[in-house]
């Protein structure tokens, strides 16, 4: 077995509505490592909520998939229900955006906490509600309010009883769908501060997906650029973020305005982002990419190596 | 520094309270002053309940305020009578934050942009559809979606049809309220750069608010941070970027995650808490509670004067000075982290 925690091989996924199939995800390879931190950045409908769920096998009924997720060399679309539920929460823990759909509005935050270690572990309630009350202290909530319900927590708080659900049972691998897209930037530094002690403390994998580049250089070694359910940069974050080669990363670095230095004009990407109904056949960046030639057009770049800490798929750089 | 013959809007200790029982009160807007110059740009930055948006309804005079005055031109508008507001409306205009509430779904492009027209009766039927084109040129919206509805637009081209919808009287003033919150960066690059362009060549005037700092100094002259219903701290743009005052807006300045630095070593100070509520709150300054530097005078119910500690720079802080020399030594680090 290889030292490989996550690997998603050649992965696609297509889903078939009445009228339409959208191809969210089309040929993504990922490795993560134990300990590793990578972050996956993209715009709206780049697949990457689409990858955290397949990872879970959490997938709807209509989505078809092409290619393997192995967990610990284990494909999780041949894992039996039993087999998925000892993983789901266990060993890979997933933390969702909006904290107040992903809690229980009916049972207090610490049922809820030891739910989840009752659902993995053989221990008894009382037991499981001390391990309950750890957690919450561990995030940064006093003990006194684990027997208060998500209602009454506020969003930050709220993220926190996530994080700390997530931790309950120690995983392996963590996976944050855009945590703190709905939070405001002093809690979401808590938040993110946190994260990074946790992740220390613990040395667990972390997939961080996120439309927020800055989040990424805080909390990641490696960095994936999405594009149209495809990656089409990846590297450390040092390499790609001050070394940006694919005309896509290099248009998103200079879309967004700094908070130091020069004040620029913005360089928009022109175009809108494809439609996952009808991709190009080619590189899917192409109808909006100002160096791309007939190869473009008809051939989806392969990913080359640059170097060792980055990888590319384009033609135009070589 | 604010050129005071050249002063657009100017607001005097605006109040906005929201009565919610007999004795309890929301403090949304507690006691604001500003001033926006023709053809410049006041961005308003804060976190969620701090009052940004009250302002801007405040100002548009969608809700009644509950004091103050608001001068456009030096005549105060909330004291004019049915007729003058009327016309006051060609003239200040607002840009809403979700582009897909904003828009009356029944209504194709083109009547939605006809509206104003219609209304304000400013020109003939005749006249309309050829001034609803001209629109469209400005803003670059292509003229076979105008017989189309909004859900068939995506969100930036949405939030397009909001801007030339908010540019069709020909207004000196508008109220950007979260205008691109709610876009991806590229898309947002591109409405961002459509609002400077517009204001180069209309001199209209902003009060652009948003909760995010590099959006913000991006597009602003002059910026103001808001706590609580209560302004922090206001400069121009440059000035309060490099020469953060308030703890506040120090500490908002450096929870922001950047691409710039690379994690690790940076310094940043952590507010503990969640912003207070609004209801009600405590005599003194509001933000002592997670404040990382109070002094003895803070912890009084003495209010923070909101004094001029520099020419056009603005802080409420007792502390002001302390504080900003700890951001400088904040920021020495930085520079340090850069030279290694």
């Amino acid at each position: 077995m290889s030292d490989k925690l996550l690997e998603i091989k050649d992965f696609s996924v297509k889903f078939s509505t009445e009228y339409a199939e959208v191809f969210a995800v089309n040929h993504v390879n990922i490795e993560i490592s134990s300990g590793e931190s990578i972050g996956l950045v993209g715009e709206t409908g780049a697949g990457k909520t689409t990858i955290a769920l397949a990872t879970l096998n959490l997938l709807s009924k209509n989505a078809s998939v092409k290619g393997d997720i192995l967990f610990k060399g284990n494909s999780v679309f041949s894992m039996s229900d039993k087999e998925l539920r000892t993983m789901r929460g266990a060993k890979i823990a997933m933390i969702f955006q909006n904290p107040l759909t992903a809690l229980n509005p009916v049972f207090t935050v610490g049922e809820q906490i030891a739910m989840v270690i009752r659902a993995h572990e053989n221990v008894s309630r009382k037991e499981a509600m001390e391990r309950a009350k750890e957690l919450l202290n561990m995030v940064g909530i006093e003990k006194r309010r684990f027997k208060e319900y998500p209602n009454q927590f506020s969003g930050g708080m709220r993220q926190r009883v996530g994080i700390a659900a997530s931790l309950a049972c120690n995983p392996e691998l963590l996976i944050a769908d855009e945590p703190t897209t709905a939070l405001d930037v002093t809690i979401q530094a808590q938040i993110l501060e946190l994260m990074k002690q946790l992740q220390q403390k613990y040395s667990t994998s972390l997939l961080m997906i996120t439309h927020n580049l800055g989040i990424i250089a805080e909390l990641c070694q490696k960095v994936a650029v999405m594009y149209a359910g495809t990656i089409i940069e990846y590297g450390t974050v040092k390499e790609v973020f001050s070394n940006p080669l694919h005309p896509y990363t290099k248009g998103l670095l200079n879309a967004i305005p700094k908070l130091e230095g020069e004040r620029k004009r913005l360089e928009a990407i022109p175009g809108l982002i494809a439609d996952p109904q009808n991709l190009p056949v080619g590189c899917k960046f192409e109808p909006r990419c100002t160096k791309c030639d007939d190869r473009c057009k008809e051939f989806m770049p392969s990913m080359v190596k640059i170097n060792d800490n980055h990888y590319i798929a384009c033609y135009a750089v070589n | 520094m604010i050129d005071k013959k050249n002063v657009l809007l100017q607001a005097k200790h605006l109040k906005k309270y929201f009565k919610l029982s007999r004795k309890s009160y929301l403090y949304a807007v507690d006691d604001i002053s500003f001033e926006i110059e023709s053809g410049k740009t006041l961005g308003l930055v804060g976190e969620s309940g701090c009052g940004k948006s009250t302002i801007g309804n405040v100002v548009m005079r969608l809700i009644p305020q509950t004091d103050g005055e608001l001068l456009y031109k030096g005549k105060d508008i909330f004291k004019v009578d049915k007729n003058e507001s009327f016309e006051l409306r060609k003239k200040m205009q607002i840009i809403f934050q979700d582009p897909y509430s904003s828009l009356n779904p029944r209504k194709t492009i083109l009547q939605i942009l006809s509206e104003a027209f219609v209304i304000q009766k400013v020109c003939s039927r005749n006249e309309i559809k050829k001034n609803v084109l001209e629109l469209c040129d400005i803003v670059q919206i292509p003229h076979n979606l105008l017989n189309h509805y909004p859900h068939e637009l995506d969100g930036g081209m949405r939030q397009v049809v909001g801007i030339a919808r908010a540019l069709s009287l020909n207004p000196d003033f508008i109220v950007c309220d979260e205008p691109v919150s709610s876009l991806d960066v590229s898309v947002q690059a591109r409405i961002i750069n459509l609002l400077m362009d517009i204001q180069k060549k209309r001199k209209i005037s902003y009060l652009f608010i948003s909760h995010d700092l590099s959006v913000v100094r991006h597009i602003s002259h002059r910026v103001a941070v808001m706590y609580l219903g209560k302004m922090v701290e206001i400069a121009d743009t440059d000035d309060i970027f490099r020469n953060t005052m308030h703890p506040y807006s120090i500490a908002l300045l450096s929870a922001v995650p950047t691409i710039e630095k690379f994690g690790e070593n940076k310094t940043r100070i952590l507010l503990q808490g969640d912003v207070p509520s609004p209801i009600n709150p405590e005599h003194g300054c509001r933000f002592v509670k997670r404040c990382w530097m109070t002094g003895p005078k803070c912890h009084t119910s003495e209010e923070p004067p909101f004094k001029e500690v520099e020419s056009g720079h603005y802080v409420a802080c007792f502390y002001a000075e302390k504080a900003r020399m700890l951001m400088n030594e904040y920021t020495k680090n930085r520079g340090k982290i850069n030279n290694d």
